[in-house]
């Protein structure tokens, strides 16, 4: 059947031959019924043959749109695993060169802007997909090609929120790493910080990027000091301490500002109370656990305990 | 009727994979969280390494040391932990480290060397010292304890943790800080 199914596409080439050279190309012609009778195999083997055979397709926004709605469906077609698909490539390639010359109708325009659009969007799926900490250097090569196609497809379109969702997801998947084994990773940590501060300069007032980086810097010098060594000398002890305070610090005005956003969620009165437990700040912690209580409809925090307890 | 039926499940399905796969997935940011009993365990843990180096750092007469070293812990459940796993099967000289755990004063007895007494128990650190027979150090947990009878007092200072010494009450009771403690104290009297 394979073996028939290339005997007769190489009988057609032949038989095209005589057309070469002329506005009607028999191999795109082809390459379209074979597209209709949905044998995308064929109809890129058609396809990919006008453009070498027939030079002047070469120049046609219309050949080029053919061949981006091909490779865009043998890309749907075809399971893929990997974090690229070479049909996806050539897709996208190739609808943007149809983009690129069609400049006296505009008449594909929206079509091929549409299916880029699609397929900038799968670059998206696959990095949200890939964004864990062993394929996370996938998440970030498909992250830059959805923006660099959805920029193209979709000129107008505000990358904000998503570049806040994504800085966010890295920054974490980050910490994560780090996290697993932190004298290994340490350099994680500051790439850590730094997608989350991208995202601050984005949006000072991210809810997501001030709450984490509050949560771990305040997290960090609880690290510090549950990992002192029992032998410590007495003035590590007092230098491990100051550091661990100035990363407490550190994490307050991020956490007031979560709190600032979202009053009324659980997390930050608890993360903004444990940071002024850390401060050895009784009073200002006893304020958001009594907001926390009151939040949470009274005698649950407190259940079996009294207020002198809490510390 | 069931064949149309079919046709549309199958119309539906594709619409919603077209969707699923139109549309942006989200990136999932869930971060990390915290407690504040992690925080009051860090606190809890610096608290037990500190006592761990005043027991290092005090030198008590022969005649009032013979046997373990003891250290009393009156009302925090943290502190006793952290002190206990910091002092489990170790020794300062030939004494062995002992932590007990007191619930009530009325527990409290000469049988300890030191005597850490949580902040919410403060009130109690007069009347525990003028109890005191044995020369038991106190280690209070708020400001103004030194006058109270507490030799050692943990303080906030620059938001650290920190302690100071009484080191006239030290000397009364034959008690002697080494001159790393003294230095280290950011309040001596």
């Amino acid at each position: 059947m394979k073996i028939a199914h290339h005997i007769s596409y190489f009988l057609s080439l032949l038989l095209a031959i005589p057309v070469m050279g002329q506005q009607f190309c028999l191999y795109e012609s082809k390459a379209l019924d074979a597209y209709q009778s949905q044998d995308y195999i064929s109809a890129k083997n058609y396809i990919d043959s006008a453009l070498i055979i027939c030079k002047e397709k070469r120049a046609s926004a219309y050949t080029w749109h053919v061949k981006g709605f091909i490779e865009k469906q043998l890309f749907q077609k075809t399971q893929y695993e990997g974090d690229d698909s070479k049909n996806r490539m050539e897709s996208i390639e190739a609808f943007l060169k149809s983009l690129e010359l069609d400049t006296a109708t505009f008449e594909l325009q929206n079509a091929n802007r549409k299916a880029l659009a699609f397929l900038g969007s799968t670059y998206n799926n696959d990095a949200a997909r890939f964004m864990d900490t062993i394929n996370y250097k996938k998440a970030i090569i498909c992250y830059k090609k959805y923006k660099q196609v959805y920029k193209v497809a979709k000129p107008d379109f505000n990358f904000t929120q998503k570049e806040l969702e994504y800085n966010n997801s890295l920054a974490h998947i980050l910490f994560s790493i780090y996290d697993n084994n932190t004298k290994l990773n340490s350099s994680f940590l500051d790439e850590s910080f730094k997608y989350y501060l991208e995202s601050l300069k984005i949006d000072s007032m991210n809810y997501s990027a001030n709450y984490n980086l509050g949560i771990t810097y305040h997290n960090l010098g609880v690290s510090y000091i549950e990992n002192m060594d029992d032998e410590i000398s007495f003035e590590s002890l007092i230098s491990s301490q100051e550091k661990a305070v100035k990363y407490f610090v550190k994490a307050l005005p991020y956490l007031k500002r979560a709190y600032l956003l979202q009053p009324t969620v659980e997390n930050n009165l608890t993360a903004l109370a444990a940071v002024y437990i850390s401060l050895h700040d009784y009073e200002s912690s006893s304020l958001y656990l009594d907001e926390l209580n009151v939040l949470k409809g009274k005698d649950e925090i407190n259940n079996g305990t009294d207020i002198e307890n809490r510390y | 009727m069931s064949n149309l039926f079919s046709n549309n499940l199958v119309k539906v399905l594709t619409v919603l994979k077209l969707l699923v796969l139109l549309s942006l997935m989200s990136f999932n940011a869930t971060g990390q969280t915290v407690q504040t009993s992690d925080a009051k365990k860090s606190v809890a843990r610096q608290k037990g390494l500190y006592i761990y180096q005043f027991l290092k750092n005090v030198e008590w007469p022969k005649d009032l040391l013979s046997g373990d070293l003891v250290v009393g812990v009156y009302g925090d459940e943290n502190v006793f932990q952290q002190l206990s796993n910091a002092c489990a099967g170790k020794f300062i000289g030939s004494h062995k480290l002992k932590v007990i755990r007191y619930i009530s004063n009325t527990e409290i007895n000469d049988e300890c060397h030191f005597l850490y007494v949580a902040e919410n128990k403060s009130s109690q650190v007069s009347a525990i010292a003028k109890k005191n027979s044995r020369n038991t150090l106190i280690i209070g947990n708020k400001v103004g304890l030194l006058s109270s009878g507490a030799i050692i007092n943990f303080i906030v200072k620059d938001k650290r943790l920190a302690f100071e010494i009484n080191k006239t009450n030290a000397t009364k009771a034959n008690l002697t800080f080494s001159e790393l403690l003294s230095k280290l104290a950011v309040n001596v009297i």
